[in-house]
């Protein structure tokens, strides 16, 4: 893949078919299917290149060539001053994060904002879980009144998560499971002996409840041109064989191969480009970010990709007479209704147990309780539900870090691994709430002179009653399975799931909402939006599937559209 | 790509049998070229003796070298002078002063960090620091090149993840590769 620079300024030669905003896992996907359509794709990413491979430079690092073993330096961590939180932050993948330092925002309240500003954006760093939405989750704001009806339901969006899954590569089960939609799999990872005993105690213990495999995007067999995990679970490095999936090994170089590819990194939005003759886009304008020309380019479709927050914030920073309130927004709903899971509520425990079985190598995968509460009938003092994430696997030496001991005998007890450890992570659905919120900035400017984004969010009255309930059934199900040293955490700050969602969302009525069941904007219509900032709701399951999910069907309108009558 | 392609193409001659060495010395991104005299940043060299006496009886040699033969009190001079604050440094600085007045007086050193190491899980403030030592000290044996390949199974390319293998009380761990601790 070969990124240039244009530096041209003729309209001509900077006018594509289309624009894609952020090559991260949706930007990729429109840039992909837009360009098989025969499309010509310009793809502005505001961070630098990130190349398959070539630019995973601690992919192979062993242990002991980190001088500091991946710890950072207090000095290093100055300019990580949110991203150090996140629980990979290391020397390992700090590369792939952005620079607090130069990318500030305001905390109205505590909101852990987790960015990757570069080519792939954070399709670098994702937990990789993939979870088809169902119509559970489709029906649930029409049905309790909190949020807005989703002007589509699982039928229309089925094709399209089979789409992705076919070509992502997703590795599950079928489990039949009626509110998480079996999908296209490729074979399922496999679960280890305490992870199949836990899915027989939970099973004996509740009748609806069961414990399956992750289903993730990492490829258990070779798969469109990527190679399958070879059980090292350092994704987060960047994988050399390109088994989980990421648009810098699968989206962008396929959409590179049909030759309709620009690429341009290094390029800050500064602003949509509104045409109010003819109620369009005309393109956008870019801050290079090496030279720091301003430069502009056209194109009949703009597809707005980048991320969630980086979306809104551009469409507000690119208010007009005539949107006053930010771009798209006649709505008004622009920048509310923000999300994300609650998670980090949950509780460890251990089994002395399966002595004699091990596992071998290492698996990006944990095993996966899918939502029982409120699936059949409301039967819990609050509204919609939670699921769980479990990570399994048996202690190491780190186990020393809390245990009295020293010399050879206890050294020589280090290098066996110790008990299992199970640790259960609840992630709950957030309702959609107006006061949860971005604004821009009247007075604080990033060093492009553009508005930096004030965050103002907090978890209601429903997620602190559904978080009572997350912490006892975990607990209870550790109990029920025998384990020993369950110990509860609870730790919840915005954002740190990193599956923020909403501020423009979908909905039937232009009046209360900013896309429409394409993502279309309701007001420009040659504008789409296809990122979490879309969600009129947060189902508990990760959300990145049903996005890119969103981001072909929308494209695949879009292109039948405008081979249809030229224009959208 | 295949995995022979990937291999070759960042430059590897592919022999299966030699692979994770080849990989090793082949890093080009980060070689932590230890210079041959180290300089302490953190501690004094006095401080320095005390640290490597103490550290060799946390993580002495056994069928493995001792966690100052491969280093550790380098590793923890440094972690000490660049992730720890200003009021850790000083909790770590005073302790060490503690345990160098104590450690020379005591007739059986030994005994006498294995009270100490009690002391400090029984929540007693005045020996926290040693908590820190022993639990960097850890990190520094466990991650070097000798605690990952030879105190634990070192399995650089796993090929595939298996879900069941059998094991006994001799199987040893796998060498980290997950680098985050929490400490």
């Amino acid at each position: 893949m070969n990124p240039f620079t244009i530096s041209g300024k003729g309209t001509e030669q900077n006018t594509y078919d289309a624009i894609v905003i952020g090559s991260g896992i949706t930007g990729g996907i429109a840039a992909k299917e837009l360009t098989q359509a025969g499309l010509k794709v310009l793809v502005v990413e505001r961070g630098r290149m990130v190349e398959h491979v070539k630019d995973y430079p601690t992919a192979l690092t062993d242990p002991w060539d980190f001088p500091l073993r991946n710890m950072t330096s207090l000095e290093e961590q100055k300019d990580y001053e949110v991203q150090k939180n996140l629980y990979l932050f290391g020397e390992d993948s700090k590369g792939f994060l952005v620079k607090d330092s130069e990318s500030p925002y305001v905390q109205t309240k505590p909101f852990n904002w987790f960015r990757g500003n570069q080519v792939g954006g954070k399709s670098l760093l994702w937990s990789k879980h993939c979870y088809r939405l169902s119509d559970l989750d489709f029906e649930a704001n029409l049905k309790d009144g909190h949020g807005v009806d989703w002007p589509l339901r699982y039928k229309d969006l089925e094709p399209w998560y089979e789409h992705i899954e076919k070509y992502i590569g997703v590795s599950g089960n079928r489990d039949g499971i009626a509110n998480l939609p079996d999908g296209n799999y490729l074979p399922p990872f496999e679960m280890n002996s305490f992870e199949k005993y836990l899915r027989k105690r939970i099973r004996e213990a509740y009748a609806e409840r069961d414990l399956i495999i992750g289903r993730v995007a990492v490829l258990t067999q070779d798969h469109n041109g990527r190679q399958r995990c070879h059980g090292r679970n350092l994704c987060h490095r960047g994988c050399i064989f390109g088994a989980p999936y990421s648009s810098n090994a699968g989206a962008l170089p396929d959409a590179n191969r049909t030759g309709n590819l620009t690429l341009r990194p290094y390029s800050i939005v500064e602003s949509l480009i509104y045409d109010n003759k003819t109620n369009k886009l005309k393109g956008v304008r870019i801050i290079d970010s090496e030279t720091k020309e301003s430069i502009e380019y056209y194109a009949k479709v703009v597809f707005l990709n980048a991320s969630t927050l980086g979306s809104t914030q551009i469409l507000m920073q690119s208010k007009t007479d005539e949107f006053p309130n930010g771009l798209a927004n006649s709505s008004g709903a622009l920048g509310h209704y923000l999300m994300d899971h609650h998670s980090a509520i949950g509780a460890s425990g251990m089994y002395s147990g399966l002595k004699n079985s091990f596992y071998y190598g290492q698996r990006p995968d944990s095993v996966y309780i899918p939502r029982f509460r409120n699936v059949n009938k409301t039967d819990q003092p609050y509204l919609r539900g939670f699921a769980f994430e479990n990570w399994i696997s048996k202690e190491d030496w780190t186990r020393g870090f809390y245990q009295t001991g020293i010399g050879a005998d206890w050294k020589e007890s280090l290098t066996k691994p110790g008990d299992w450890v199970a640790y259960f992570e609840a992630y709950g659905e957030t309702l959609p709430e107006y006061n949860n919120k971005v604004t821009i900035s009247e007075t604080k400017k990033d060093k492009w002179g553009l508005p930096v984004l004030e965050i103002d969010m907090q978890f209601g009255e429903n997620e602190k009653k559904m978080r009572i309930d997350m912490q006892q059934t975990t607990v209870d199900m550790l109990k029920a399975s025998d384990l020993h040293s369950i110990q509860p955490f609870d730790n919840a700050v915005p954002g740190s799931t990193i599956h923020e969602m909403g501020t423009a969302r979908m909905g039937h009525d232009p009046k209360t909402s900013v896309l429409n069941k394409w993502n279309q904007s309701h007001d420009i219509s040659n504008l789409f939006v296809t990122d979490g900032s879309c969600m009129p709701s947060s189902p508990c399951q990760n959300p990145s599937l049903t996005y890119m999910a969103l981001t072909a069907r929308a494209c695949d309108y879009a292109v039948k559209a405008l081979k249809k009558n030229g224009t959208l | 790509m295949n995995r022979r392609q990937v291999i070759q193409s960042l430059g590897l001659i592919s022999s299966h049998a030699v692979f994770p060495s080849v990989l090793s010395s082949f890093l080009a991104s980060c070689q932590a070229k230890e210079p041959k005299d180290y300089t302490p940043e953190f501690f004094t060299d006095d401080e320095m003796k005390t640290i490597i006496a103490t550290i060799d009886v946390i993580i002495p040699e056994t069928n493995t070298i001792s966690a100052s033969q491969v280093g550790t009190h380098k590793f923890l001079d440094q972690v000490f002078s660049k992730c720890l604050n200003t009021d850790q440094q000083h909790v770590i600085k005073e302790g060490i002063a503690q345990l160098s007045k104590e450690l020379a007086s005591a007739d059986d050193k030994q005994k006498y960090l294995i009270d100490l190491d009690k002391k400090a899980y029984s929540n007693d403030a005045s020996s926290t620091y040693f908590k820190t030592i022993k639990q960097y000290t850890i990190v520094g044996f466990f991650t070097s090149q000798e605690g990952t390949t030879k105190a634990s199974n070192y399995v650089k390319i796993p090929e595939a993840y298996k879900g069941e293998i059998p094991a006994d009380e001799n199987t040893l761990n796998y060498g980290r590769t997950n680098l985050h601790y929490y400490i």
